[in-house]
Protein backbone atom coordinates (compact mmCIF):
# COMPACT_ATOMS: atom_id res chain seq x y z
CA UNK A 1 0.00 0.00 0.00
CA UNK A 2 1.58 3.68 -0.79
CA UNK A 3 2.48 5.37 2.16
CA UNK A 4 -0.19 8.37 1.12
CA UNK A 5 -3.08 6.10 0.44
CA UNK A 6 -5.07 7.99 3.64
CA UNK A 7 -4.31 11.59 1.45
CA UNK A 8 -5.34 9.84 -1.93
CA UNK A 9 -8.20 8.70 -0.51
CA UNK A 10 -9.25 11.76 1.00
CA UNK A 11 -9.04 13.39 -2.46
CA UNK A 12 -10.81 10.57 -4.07
CA UNK A 13 -13.37 11.58 -1.45
CA UNK A 14 -13.53 15.17 -2.34
CA UNK A 15 -13.94 14.72 -6.12
CA UNK A 16 -17.14 12.27 -5.32
CA UNK A 17 -18.09 14.78 -3.23
CA UNK A 18 -17.49 17.76 -5.78
CA UNK A 19 -18.58 15.39 -8.56
CA UNK A 20 -22.09 14.70 -6.81
CA UNK A 21 -22.69 18.29 -6.03
CA UNK A 22 -22.15 19.55 -9.51
CA UNK A 23 -25.08 17.20 -10.28
CA UNK A 24 -27.76 17.83 -7.83
CA UNK A 25 -26.95 21.91 -8.84
CA UNK A 26 -27.63 21.00 -12.89
CA UNK A 27 -30.35 19.15 -11.96
CA UNK A 28 -31.49 22.45 -10.13
CA UNK A 29 -30.32 24.72 -12.27
CA UNK A 30 -32.04 23.04 -14.61
CA UNK A 31 -35.57 22.90 -12.45
CA UNK A 32 -35.05 26.49 -11.38
CA UNK A 33 -37.12 29.09 -13.21
CA UNK A 34 -38.30 32.78 -12.93
CA UNK A 35 -41.24 31.16 -11.33
CA UNK A 36 -39.33 28.97 -8.95
CA UNK A 37 -38.49 25.40 -8.19
CA UNK A 38 -40.39 22.84 -10.81
CA UNK A 39 -40.50 19.03 -11.15
CA UNK A 40 -38.31 18.11 -13.98
CA UNK A 41 -40.19 14.99 -14.95
CA UNK A 42 -43.78 17.40 -15.16
CA UNK A 43 -40.91 19.85 -16.81
CA UNK A 44 -40.61 16.54 -19.43
CA UNK A 45 -43.96 16.34 -20.11
CA UNK A 46 -45.03 20.20 -20.78
CA UNK A 47 -44.96 21.17 -24.51
CA UNK A 48 -44.32 24.02 -23.91
CA UNK A 49 -41.59 24.57 -20.65
CA UNK A 50 -39.35 21.60 -22.21
CA UNK A 51 -37.81 23.88 -24.98
CA UNK A 52 -37.38 26.46 -22.14
CA UNK A 53 -35.47 23.98 -19.83
CA UNK A 54 -33.35 21.82 -23.05
CA UNK A 55 -31.98 25.09 -24.66
CA UNK A 56 -31.71 28.01 -22.38
CA UNK A 57 -31.94 26.03 -18.41
CA UNK A 58 -29.24 23.65 -18.78
CA UNK A 59 -26.94 25.19 -21.33
CA UNK A 60 -26.73 28.12 -19.08
CA UNK A 61 -26.09 25.22 -15.81
CA UNK A 62 -24.01 23.23 -17.62
CA UNK A 63 -21.79 27.21 -19.08
CA UNK A 64 -21.79 28.51 -15.79
CA UNK A 65 -20.18 25.04 -14.10
CA UNK A 66 -17.57 25.06 -17.40
CA UNK A 67 -16.85 28.85 -16.84
CA UNK A 68 -15.80 28.06 -12.83
CA UNK A 69 -14.16 24.96 -13.63
CA UNK A 70 -12.10 26.94 -16.06
CA UNK A 71 -11.68 29.89 -13.72
CA UNK A 72 -10.71 26.99 -10.78
CA UNK A 73 -8.41 25.00 -12.83
CA UNK A 74 -6.67 28.71 -14.17
CA UNK A 75 -6.28 29.79 -10.59
CA UNK A 76 -4.58 26.42 -9.63
CA UNK A 77 -2.27 26.41 -12.20
CA UNK A 78 -1.59 30.44 -11.27
CA UNK A 79 -1.05 30.07 -7.74
CA UNK A 80 1.42 26.92 -8.60
CA UNK A 81 3.21 28.72 -11.26
CA UNK A 82 3.92 31.70 -9.46
CA UNK A 83 4.11 30.08 -6.31
CA UNK A 84 1.96 32.35 -4.94
CA UNK A 85 -1.13 31.98 -2.83
CA UNK A 86 -2.47 34.99 -4.19
CA UNK A 87 -1.63 34.74 -7.82
CA UNK A 88 -5.53 34.90 -9.74
CA UNK A 89 -6.28 35.06 -13.09
CA UNK A 90 -7.71 38.92 -12.57
CA UNK A 91 -4.79 39.90 -10.36
CA UNK A 92 -1.79 39.12 -13.15
CA UNK A 93 -3.55 41.34 -15.89
CA UNK A 94 -4.96 38.16 -17.58
CA UNK A 95 -9.02 38.60 -17.66
CA UNK A 96 -8.36 42.61 -17.92
CA UNK A 97 -6.47 41.16 -21.45
CA UNK A 98 -9.47 39.18 -22.42
CA UNK A 99 -12.10 41.83 -21.74
CA UNK A 100 -9.99 43.90 -24.03
CA UNK A 101 -9.03 41.33 -26.38
CA UNK A 102 -13.50 40.67 -26.47
CA UNK A 103 -13.70 45.12 -26.98
CA UNK A 104 -11.70 44.15 -30.04
CA UNK A 105 -13.46 41.70 -31.15
CA UNK A 106 -16.42 43.40 -30.76
CA UNK A 107 -15.73 46.63 -32.24
CA UNK A 108 -13.55 45.12 -35.37
CA UNK A 109 -15.93 42.34 -36.39
CA UNK A 110 -19.22 43.38 -34.64
CA UNK A 111 -19.24 40.13 -33.02
CA UNK A 112 -22.57 39.93 -30.71
CA UNK A 113 -22.00 37.66 -27.34
CA UNK A 114 -25.14 36.81 -27.73
CA UNK A 115 -25.31 35.45 -30.83
CA UNK A 116 -25.54 31.57 -31.25
CA UNK A 117 -23.13 31.34 -34.09
CA UNK A 118 -20.37 28.74 -33.31
CA UNK A 119 -18.25 30.69 -35.04
CA UNK A 120 -18.61 33.91 -33.65
CA UNK A 121 -18.16 32.37 -30.10
CA UNK A 122 -15.20 30.67 -31.51
CA UNK A 123 -13.99 33.79 -32.14
CA UNK A 124 -15.01 35.81 -28.91
CA UNK A 125 -12.66 32.79 -27.23
CA UNK A 126 -9.98 33.26 -29.46
CA UNK A 127 -9.88 37.12 -29.06
CA UNK A 128 -10.22 36.47 -25.18
CA UNK A 129 -7.09 33.79 -25.15
CA UNK A 130 -4.88 36.42 -27.25
CA UNK A 131 -5.74 39.06 -25.15
CA UNK A 132 -5.02 37.00 -21.64
CA UNK A 133 -1.85 35.83 -23.00
CA UNK A 134 -0.40 39.46 -24.46
CA UNK A 135 -1.91 40.67 -20.74
CA UNK A 136 0.20 37.99 -18.80
CA UNK A 137 3.37 38.22 -21.01
CA UNK A 138 3.02 41.89 -20.16
CA UNK A 139 2.89 41.70 -16.21
CA UNK A 140 5.41 38.93 -16.64
CA UNK A 141 7.36 41.52 -18.40
CA UNK A 142 6.83 44.32 -16.48
CA UNK A 143 7.38 42.25 -12.76
CA UNK A 144 10.78 40.79 -14.62
CA UNK A 145 9.47 37.53 -13.64
CA UNK A 146 7.77 35.83 -11.55
CA UNK A 147 10.64 35.50 -8.31
CA UNK A 148 9.36 38.80 -6.51
CA UNK A 149 5.85 38.45 -5.20
CA UNK A 150 4.74 41.81 -4.37
CA UNK A 151 6.18 42.93 -7.94
CA UNK A 152 4.19 40.81 -10.11
CA UNK A 153 1.18 41.58 -8.18
CA UNK A 154 1.42 44.93 -8.45
CA UNK A 155 2.81 44.70 -11.96
CA UNK A 156 -0.70 42.77 -12.27
CA UNK A 157 -2.81 45.61 -10.84
CA UNK A 158 -1.25 48.42 -13.45
CA UNK A 159 -1.76 46.21 -16.31
CA UNK A 160 -5.10 45.82 -15.68
CA UNK A 161 -6.09 48.93 -14.98
CA UNK A 162 -4.82 49.97 -18.18
CA UNK A 163 -5.82 47.41 -19.98
CA UNK A 164 -9.75 47.78 -19.08
CA UNK A 165 -9.15 51.81 -19.25
CA UNK A 166 -8.15 50.50 -23.11
CA UNK A 167 -11.31 48.23 -23.08
CA UNK A 168 -13.05 51.49 -22.06
CA UNK A 169 -12.12 53.56 -24.36
CA UNK A 170 -12.91 51.17 -27.23
CA UNK A 171 -16.55 51.07 -25.80
CA UNK A 172 -16.72 54.99 -25.70
CA UNK A 173 -15.35 55.18 -29.39
CA UNK A 174 -17.46 52.44 -30.77
CA UNK A 175 -21.04 53.02 -28.92
CA UNK A 176 -22.82 50.16 -30.59
CA UNK A 177 -20.58 47.92 -28.10
CA UNK A 178 -21.82 49.37 -25.00
CA UNK A 179 -24.95 47.02 -24.16
CA UNK A 180 -22.68 43.86 -24.90
CA UNK A 181 -19.86 45.17 -23.31
CA UNK A 182 -21.37 46.20 -20.18
CA UNK A 183 -23.11 42.29 -19.73
CA UNK A 184 -19.69 41.07 -20.62
CA UNK A 185 -18.05 43.56 -18.05
CA UNK A 186 -20.41 42.72 -14.84
CA UNK A 187 -20.27 38.93 -15.86
CA UNK A 188 -23.27 36.70 -16.25
CA UNK A 189 -24.06 33.22 -17.19
CA UNK A 190 -27.71 34.63 -19.02
CA UNK A 191 -26.96 34.66 -22.58
CA UNK A 192 -24.66 31.40 -22.51
CA UNK A 193 -26.57 28.63 -25.09
CA UNK A 194 -25.06 25.39 -26.33
CA UNK A 195 -23.10 27.51 -29.10
CA UNK A 196 -21.03 28.84 -25.80
CA UNK A 197 -20.71 25.39 -24.11
CA UNK A 198 -19.12 24.13 -27.27
CA UNK A 199 -15.63 26.14 -27.26
CA UNK A 200 -15.66 26.14 -22.92
CA UNK A 201 -15.71 22.46 -22.89
CA UNK A 202 -12.92 21.88 -25.85
CA UNK A 203 -10.76 24.66 -23.88
CA UNK A 204 -11.54 22.58 -20.26
CA UNK A 205 -10.58 18.94 -21.46
CA UNK A 206 -7.62 20.53 -23.53
CA UNK A 207 -6.45 22.79 -20.53
CA UNK A 208 -7.28 20.09 -18.07
CA UNK A 209 -4.93 17.35 -20.06
CA UNK A 210 -2.17 19.60 -20.64
CA UNK A 211 -2.33 21.19 -16.59
CA UNK A 212 -2.24 17.49 -15.40
CA UNK A 213 0.67 16.69 -18.08
CA UNK A 214 2.70 19.33 -17.13
CA UNK A 215 1.99 18.84 -13.41
CA UNK A 216 5.24 17.97 -11.85
CA UNK A 217 6.86 21.20 -13.08
CA UNK A 218 4.40 22.83 -10.71
CA UNK A 219 5.31 19.99 -7.57
CA UNK A 220 8.91 20.70 -8.56
CA UNK A 221 8.91 24.57 -8.14
CA UNK A 222 7.27 24.64 -5.24
CA UNK A 223 11.04 23.87 -3.58
CA UNK A 224 12.10 26.88 -5.77
CA UNK A 225 13.56 27.80 -9.38
CA UNK A 226 17.25 26.32 -8.40
CA UNK A 227 15.46 22.83 -7.31
CA UNK A 228 13.44 22.70 -9.64
CA UNK A 229 15.85 22.71 -12.20
CA UNK A 230 18.68 20.78 -10.44
CA UNK A 231 16.07 17.99 -10.68
CA UNK A 232 16.64 17.93 -14.61
CA UNK A 233 13.03 19.82 -15.38
CA UNK A 234 12.82 21.97 -18.86
CA UNK A 235 11.59 24.49 -17.53
CA UNK A 236 11.65 27.17 -19.64
CA UNK A 237 8.98 25.46 -22.05
CA UNK A 238 6.61 23.90 -19.35
CA UNK A 239 6.36 27.64 -17.75
CA UNK A 240 5.13 28.68 -21.27
CA UNK A 241 2.66 26.39 -21.50
CA UNK A 242 1.69 26.73 -18.19
CA UNK A 243 1.26 30.11 -18.83
CA UNK A 244 -0.83 29.35 -22.47
CA UNK A 245 -3.02 26.71 -20.46
CA UNK A 246 -3.96 29.48 -17.57
CA UNK A 247 -4.52 32.17 -20.73
CA UNK A 248 -6.92 29.33 -22.61
CA UNK A 249 -8.43 28.23 -19.62
CA UNK A 250 -9.18 32.79 -18.55
CA UNK A 251 -9.64 33.46 -22.01
CA UNK A 252 -12.43 30.44 -22.91
CA UNK A 253 -14.77 31.37 -19.72
CA UNK A 254 -14.07 35.05 -19.67
CA UNK A 255 -15.46 35.31 -23.56
CA UNK A 256 -18.61 33.81 -22.90
CA UNK A 257 -19.50 34.40 -19.17
CA UNK A 258 -17.85 37.77 -19.29
CA UNK A 259 -15.77 38.95 -15.55
CA UNK A 260 -16.08 37.15 -12.97
CA UNK A 261 -14.30 37.36 -9.99
CA UNK A 262 -12.39 35.70 -7.31
CA UNK A 263 -14.11 31.78 -8.55
CA UNK A 264 -10.20 30.99 -10.01
CA UNK A 265 -8.77 32.83 -6.21
CA UNK A 266 -11.20 30.77 -4.04
CA UNK A 267 -11.22 27.19 -5.36
CA UNK A 268 -7.78 26.42 -4.93
CA UNK A 269 -7.72 27.46 -1.31
CA UNK A 270 -11.21 25.12 -0.74
CA UNK A 271 -9.11 22.62 -2.15
CA UNK A 272 -6.40 23.20 -0.06
CA UNK A 273 -8.59 23.36 3.42
CA UNK A 274 -9.69 20.02 2.73
CA UNK A 275 -6.84 18.07 1.23
CA UNK A 276 -3.27 18.75 1.00
CA UNK A 277 -1.68 17.04 -2.31
CA UNK A 278 0.26 16.86 -5.43
CA UNK A 279 -0.72 19.49 -8.52
CA UNK A 280 -1.97 16.71 -10.63
CA UNK A 281 -4.94 16.25 -8.28
CA UNK A 282 -4.99 20.19 -7.31
CA UNK A 283 -5.85 21.01 -10.73
CA UNK A 284 -8.64 18.27 -10.98
CA UNK A 285 -10.10 19.44 -7.73
CA UNK A 286 -9.96 23.11 -8.04
CA UNK A 287 -11.66 22.63 -11.79
CA UNK A 288 -14.13 20.70 -9.92
CA UNK A 289 -14.72 22.97 -7.05
CA UNK A 290 -14.71 26.21 -9.67
CA UNK A 291 -17.50 24.83 -11.48
CA UNK A 292 -19.94 23.81 -8.08
CA UNK A 293 -19.13 27.62 -6.59
CA UNK A 294 -19.84 29.41 -10.29
CA UNK A 295 -23.07 27.08 -10.71
CA UNK A 296 -24.07 27.82 -7.10
CA UNK A 297 -23.64 31.31 -6.96
CA UNK A 298 -25.48 31.02 -10.35
CA UNK A 299 -28.11 29.60 -8.63
CA UNK A 300 -28.02 32.01 -6.23
CA UNK A 301 -27.96 35.00 -8.07
CA UNK A 302 -31.26 33.56 -10.07
CA UNK A 303 -33.02 32.81 -6.85
CA UNK A 304 -31.96 35.95 -4.56
CA UNK A 305 -34.22 38.39 -5.79
CA UNK A 306 -36.97 35.94 -8.59
CA UNK A 307 -38.37 36.46 -10.65
CA UNK A 308 -35.08 39.52 -11.47
CA UNK A 309 -31.87 38.24 -11.21
CA UNK A 310 -28.44 39.55 -10.04
CA UNK A 311 -25.29 39.32 -12.85
CA UNK A 312 -23.36 36.21 -11.27
CA UNK A 313 -20.30 38.44 -11.68
CA UNK A 314 -21.49 40.75 -8.80
CA UNK A 315 -22.33 37.85 -6.61
CA UNK A 316 -18.93 36.12 -6.88
CA UNK A 317 -17.33 39.57 -6.68
CA UNK A 318 -19.03 40.59 -3.30
CA UNK A 319 -18.92 36.73 -1.52
CA UNK A 320 -15.01 35.81 -3.13
CA UNK A 321 -14.45 39.25 -1.68
CA UNK A 322 -15.71 38.67 1.89
CA UNK A 323 -14.08 35.07 1.55
CA UNK A 324 -10.78 36.98 0.94
CA UNK A 325 -11.09 39.20 3.87
CA UNK A 326 -11.25 36.07 6.19
CA UNK A 327 -8.66 34.44 5.25
CA UNK A 328 -6.73 37.70 5.95
CA UNK A 329 -8.08 38.05 8.84
CA UNK A 330 -7.55 34.28 10.18
CA UNK A 331 -3.85 34.86 8.51
CA UNK A 332 -3.58 37.17 11.12
CA UNK A 333 -3.58 35.28 13.94
CA UNK A 334 -2.20 32.09 12.69
CA UNK A 335 0.13 31.34 9.62
CA UNK A 336 -2.80 31.58 6.94
CA UNK A 337 -2.81 31.30 2.83
CA UNK A 338 -2.44 34.81 2.97
CA UNK B 1 42.30 6.06 -11.52
CA UNK B 2 38.88 7.53 -10.56
CA UNK B 3 38.05 10.82 -12.72
CA UNK B 4 37.59 14.10 -9.95
CA UNK B 5 33.93 14.59 -9.18
CA UNK B 6 34.01 17.99 -10.27
CA UNK B 7 36.80 19.95 -11.93
CA UNK B 8 36.36 24.09 -12.90
CA UNK B 9 39.09 26.00 -15.15
CA UNK B 10 39.14 29.49 -15.59
CA UNK B 11 35.14 30.03 -14.22
CA UNK B 12 34.07 33.61 -14.46
CA UNK B 13 30.44 34.26 -12.94
CA UNK B 14 28.53 36.91 -12.56
CA UNK B 15 25.63 38.01 -10.07
CA UNK B 16 23.19 41.25 -11.07
CA UNK B 17 26.39 42.22 -13.53
CA UNK B 18 28.90 42.19 -10.88
CA UNK B 19 31.56 39.64 -11.58
CA UNK B 20 31.81 37.48 -8.43
CA UNK B 21 33.90 34.68 -9.35
CA UNK B 22 37.52 35.46 -11.60
CA UNK B 23 38.58 32.89 -13.64
CA UNK B 24 38.52 30.26 -10.99
CA UNK B 25 40.31 26.11 -11.08
CA UNK B 26 39.22 24.08 -8.77
CA UNK B 27 39.59 20.16 -8.66
CA UNK B 28 37.26 18.64 -6.51
CA UNK B 29 38.31 14.94 -5.76
CA UNK B 30 35.53 12.19 -5.61
CA UNK B 31 34.79 9.64 -3.09
CA UNK B 32 35.60 12.51 -0.25
CA UNK B 33 33.60 15.12 1.65
CA UNK B 34 34.96 18.73 0.53
CA UNK B 35 33.90 21.81 2.37
CA UNK B 36 33.98 25.25 0.73
CA UNK B 37 33.99 28.02 3.27
CA UNK B 38 35.45 31.75 3.28
CA UNK B 39 34.14 35.05 4.61
CA UNK B 40 31.18 36.64 3.59
CA UNK B 41 30.69 37.96 0.00
CA UNK B 42 33.55 35.41 -0.97
CA UNK B 43 31.43 33.81 -3.72
CA UNK B 44 30.65 30.61 -1.69
CA UNK B 45 27.20 29.79 -2.58
CA UNK B 46 27.80 31.57 -6.37
CA UNK B 47 30.66 28.87 -6.94
CA UNK B 48 28.42 25.71 -5.62
CA UNK B 49 25.79 26.93 -8.07
CA UNK B 50 28.13 26.73 -11.20
CA UNK B 51 29.47 23.59 -10.12
CA UNK B 52 25.87 22.36 -10.14
CA UNK B 53 25.49 23.84 -13.69
CA UNK B 54 22.46 26.13 -11.85
CA UNK B 55 24.27 29.62 -12.75
CA UNK B 56 25.50 30.76 -16.33
CA UNK B 57 29.83 31.16 -16.72
CA UNK B 58 32.40 31.17 -18.54
CA UNK B 59 35.20 28.58 -18.67
CA UNK B 60 34.96 25.02 -18.41
CA UNK B 61 33.18 22.90 -15.49
CA UNK B 62 33.24 18.86 -15.80
CA UNK B 63 31.35 16.61 -13.73
CA UNK B 64 32.71 13.22 -12.99
CA UNK B 65 34.56 13.86 -16.54
CA UNK B 66 31.94 14.95 -18.76
CA UNK B 67 31.69 18.86 -19.94
CA UNK B 68 28.75 19.64 -17.28
CA UNK B 69 27.24 21.85 -20.50
CA UNK B 70 26.88 19.36 -22.67
CA UNK B 71 25.03 16.79 -20.17
CA UNK B 72 21.14 16.57 -21.13
CA UNK B 73 19.44 17.88 -17.91
CA UNK B 74 17.87 14.42 -16.60
CA UNK B 75 21.42 13.05 -16.62
CA UNK B 76 22.81 15.63 -14.85
CA UNK B 77 20.53 15.22 -12.34
CA UNK B 78 21.08 11.67 -11.67
CA UNK B 79 24.22 12.07 -11.62
CA UNK B 80 24.10 15.61 -9.12
CA UNK B 81 21.92 16.26 -6.15
CA UNK B 82 21.53 19.96 -5.00
CA UNK B 83 20.46 20.74 -1.79
CA UNK B 84 20.15 25.23 -2.03
CA UNK B 85 19.92 27.49 0.88
CA UNK B 86 16.00 28.58 1.32
CA UNK B 87 14.62 26.06 -0.45
CA UNK B 88 10.64 27.35 -1.40
CA UNK B 89 8.13 26.85 0.51
CA UNK B 90 6.03 23.68 -0.75
CA UNK B 91 3.84 24.57 2.31
CA UNK B 92 1.07 22.00 0.86
CA UNK B 93 3.00 18.96 -0.37
CA UNK B 94 3.53 16.22 2.28
CA UNK B 95 6.73 15.08 3.39
CA UNK B 96 6.60 12.00 1.28
CA UNK B 97 6.15 14.12 -1.87
CA UNK B 98 8.12 16.15 -1.50
CA UNK B 99 10.87 13.57 -0.90
CA UNK B 100 9.45 11.59 -4.05
CA UNK B 101 10.35 14.90 -6.07
CA UNK B 102 13.83 13.35 -5.36
CA UNK B 103 13.08 10.63 -7.46
CA UNK B 104 11.70 13.16 -10.88
CA UNK B 105 15.24 12.17 -12.78
CA UNK B 106 14.94 8.07 -12.54
CA UNK B 107 11.03 8.27 -13.43
CA UNK B 108 9.67 8.65 -16.88
CA UNK B 109 7.21 11.71 -17.37
CA UNK B 110 3.82 11.32 -15.03
CA UNK B 111 5.07 7.49 -14.33
CA UNK B 112 3.41 6.24 -11.46
CA UNK B 113 6.90 5.91 -8.75
CA UNK B 114 8.47 2.32 -8.99
CA UNK B 115 9.42 0.01 -5.78
CA UNK B 116 12.76 1.26 -5.99
CA UNK B 117 11.85 4.69 -6.20
CA UNK B 118 9.22 4.01 -3.05
CA UNK B 119 12.32 2.20 -1.63
CA UNK B 120 14.91 4.50 -2.03
CA UNK B 121 12.48 7.60 -0.73
CA UNK B 122 11.72 5.51 1.88
CA UNK B 123 15.15 4.98 2.36
CA UNK B 124 15.73 8.75 2.62
CA UNK B 125 13.26 9.84 4.64
CA UNK B 126 14.56 6.74 7.48
CA UNK B 127 18.13 8.29 7.25
CA UNK B 128 16.81 11.70 7.91
CA UNK B 129 14.73 10.66 10.81
CA UNK B 130 11.75 12.08 9.03
CA UNK B 131 9.88 9.09 8.31
CA UNK B 132 7.18 9.42 10.77
CA UNK B 133 6.17 12.90 9.47
CA UNK B 134 5.54 11.58 5.80
CA UNK B 135 1.93 12.16 5.90
CA UNK B 136 2.38 15.44 6.75
CA UNK B 137 2.47 18.87 5.39
CA UNK B 138 5.88 20.82 4.94
CA UNK B 139 3.83 23.63 5.94
CA UNK B 140 3.45 22.39 9.99
CA UNK B 141 7.11 21.21 10.42
CA UNK B 142 9.30 23.74 12.28
CA UNK B 143 12.41 24.79 10.55
CA UNK B 144 14.73 22.46 11.20
CA UNK B 145 12.44 19.72 10.56
CA UNK B 146 11.73 21.09 7.23
CA UNK B 147 15.41 21.14 6.48
CA UNK B 148 15.71 17.28 7.43
CA UNK B 149 12.81 16.97 4.72
CA UNK B 150 14.97 18.76 1.85
CA UNK B 151 18.03 17.03 3.05
CA UNK B 152 15.88 13.30 2.33
CA UNK B 153 14.94 15.12 -1.24
CA UNK B 154 18.13 15.16 -2.40
CA UNK B 155 19.63 11.80 -0.63
CA UNK B 156 16.45 10.34 -2.72
CA UNK B 157 18.23 11.29 -5.88
CA UNK B 158 20.76 8.49 -5.01
CA UNK B 159 23.13 10.84 -7.10
CA UNK B 160 27.25 10.14 -6.89
CA UNK B 161 27.90 13.70 -6.12
CA UNK B 162 25.62 15.53 -3.43
CA UNK B 163 26.17 19.37 -3.74
CA UNK B 164 24.83 21.23 -0.49
CA UNK B 165 24.58 25.07 0.40
CA UNK B 166 24.55 25.61 4.16
CA UNK B 167 22.76 22.57 4.74
CA UNK B 168 22.87 22.68 8.78
CA UNK B 169 20.91 26.02 8.86
CA UNK B 170 18.26 25.02 11.29
CA UNK B 171 19.30 21.87 12.84
CA UNK B 172 19.76 21.70 16.24
CA UNK B 173 23.34 20.25 17.68
CA UNK B 174 21.98 16.77 17.68
CA UNK B 175 20.78 16.77 14.36
CA UNK B 176 24.01 18.68 13.63
CA UNK B 177 25.64 15.45 14.52
CA UNK B 178 23.32 13.22 12.48
CA UNK B 179 24.44 14.93 9.81
CA UNK B 180 27.65 14.62 10.12
CA UNK B 181 27.78 10.84 10.38
CA UNK B 182 25.33 10.96 8.01
CA UNK B 183 27.52 12.55 5.53
CA UNK B 184 30.80 10.33 6.28
CA UNK B 185 28.34 7.04 5.58
CA UNK B 186 27.76 8.89 1.94
CA UNK B 187 31.09 8.90 1.70
CA UNK B 188 32.61 6.11 2.90
CA UNK B 189 29.94 4.18 0.36
CA UNK B 190 32.04 6.01 -2.55
CA UNK B 191 29.78 8.93 -2.89
CA UNK B 192 31.15 12.54 -3.47
CA UNK B 193 29.78 15.00 -1.03
CA UNK B 194 30.67 19.27 -1.21
CA UNK B 195 29.06 21.54 1.25
CA UNK B 196 29.00 25.48 1.80
CA UNK B 197 29.72 25.38 5.74
CA UNK B 198 29.84 29.21 7.20
CA UNK B 199 30.49 27.44 10.93
CA UNK B 200 34.29 26.64 10.83
CA UNK B 201 34.25 24.31 13.04
CA UNK B 202 31.65 22.05 11.55
CA UNK B 203 34.13 22.30 8.34
CA UNK B 204 36.96 21.47 9.67
CA UNK B 205 35.34 17.79 10.01
CA UNK B 206 35.61 17.79 6.69
CA UNK B 207 38.07 15.85 4.24
CA UNK B 208 39.30 18.59 2.94
CA UNK B 209 38.49 22.25 2.88
CA UNK B 210 38.42 24.90 -0.34
CA UNK B 211 39.30 28.38 1.14
CA UNK B 212 37.36 31.22 -1.15
CA UNK B 213 38.30 34.79 -0.89
CA UNK B 214 37.10 37.45 -3.39
CA UNK B 215 36.12 35.09 -6.19
CA UNK B 216 39.33 32.91 -6.02
CA UNK B 217 40.37 29.98 -4.65
CA UNK B 218 43.28 31.10 -1.64
CA UNK B 219 43.78 27.43 -0.23
CA UNK B 220 42.90 23.83 -0.77
CA UNK B 221 43.84 21.03 1.48
CA UNK B 222 43.50 18.46 4.13
CA UNK B 223 41.76 19.55 6.93
CA UNK B 224 43.98 18.44 9.71
CA UNK B 225 46.71 20.22 7.57
CA UNK B 226 48.62 23.07 9.58
CA UNK B 227 49.06 24.80 6.60
CA UNK B 228 45.41 24.89 5.79
CA UNK B 229 44.91 26.30 9.37
CA UNK B 230 47.61 28.77 9.05
CA UNK B 231 45.40 30.03 5.64
CA UNK B 232 42.10 29.76 7.49
CA UNK B 233 43.02 32.76 9.89
CA UNK B 234 45.03 34.96 7.22
CA UNK B 235 41.73 34.64 5.18
CA UNK B 236 40.13 35.70 8.11
CA UNK B 237 41.96 38.21 8.76
CA UNK B 238 43.83 36.42 11.86
CA UNK B 239 40.36 37.37 13.73
CA UNK B 240 39.95 33.20 14.36
CA UNK B 241 42.71 30.91 15.51
CA UNK B 242 42.06 27.35 15.52
CA UNK B 243 42.91 24.95 17.92
CA UNK B 244 42.72 21.37 18.99
CA UNK B 245 40.09 20.24 21.35
CA UNK B 246 39.14 16.31 22.11
CA UNK B 247 40.68 15.39 18.75
CA UNK B 248 38.85 17.90 16.63
CA UNK B 249 39.91 21.17 15.77
CA UNK B 250 38.02 24.60 16.22
CA UNK B 251 37.52 27.41 15.42
CA UNK B 252 37.25 30.29 18.27
CA UNK B 253 37.35 33.78 17.67
CA UNK B 254 40.86 36.13 18.79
Amino acid sequence: MSPMARVHRRAAWLALALLGASLVLLGLGAAVGSTGLSDLRALGQDATAWPIVRDIRVPRSLGAWLAGALLGLAGAVAQGLFRNPLADPFLLGSASGASLGVALALALFGINPVAASWLAALGLTGAAFIGAMAAVLLTLALARGVQHTLRLLLAGVIVGVVLGALGSLITLLVPETLPAMQAFLLGSTGFIGWTACAPMAGAFVLCLVAAWIVSPVLDGLTLGEATARSLGLPLGPLRLALVAVMALATGAAVAQAGLIAFVGLAAPHLVRSVVRTTHARLVGLSALAGGVLLLGADLLARALIAPQELPVGVLTAVLGGGYLLWLMQRGRGAKGAV
Amino acid sequence: MRAPALQAAGVRAALGGVEILHGLDLVLPAGRWTCIVGPNGAGKSTLLKVLAGLLPCSGEVRLLGSPLGALPGRERARQLAWLGQSEGSAEDLSVWDVAQLGRLPHQAWLAAPSAADQAAVEQALRATQAWDWRERPLGQLSGGERQRVLLARALAVQAPVLLMDEPLANLDPPHQADWLLLVRELVAAGRTVVSVLHEISLALQADELVILSQGQVAWQGACADAATHRALEQVFDQRIAIHPLAGQWVALPR
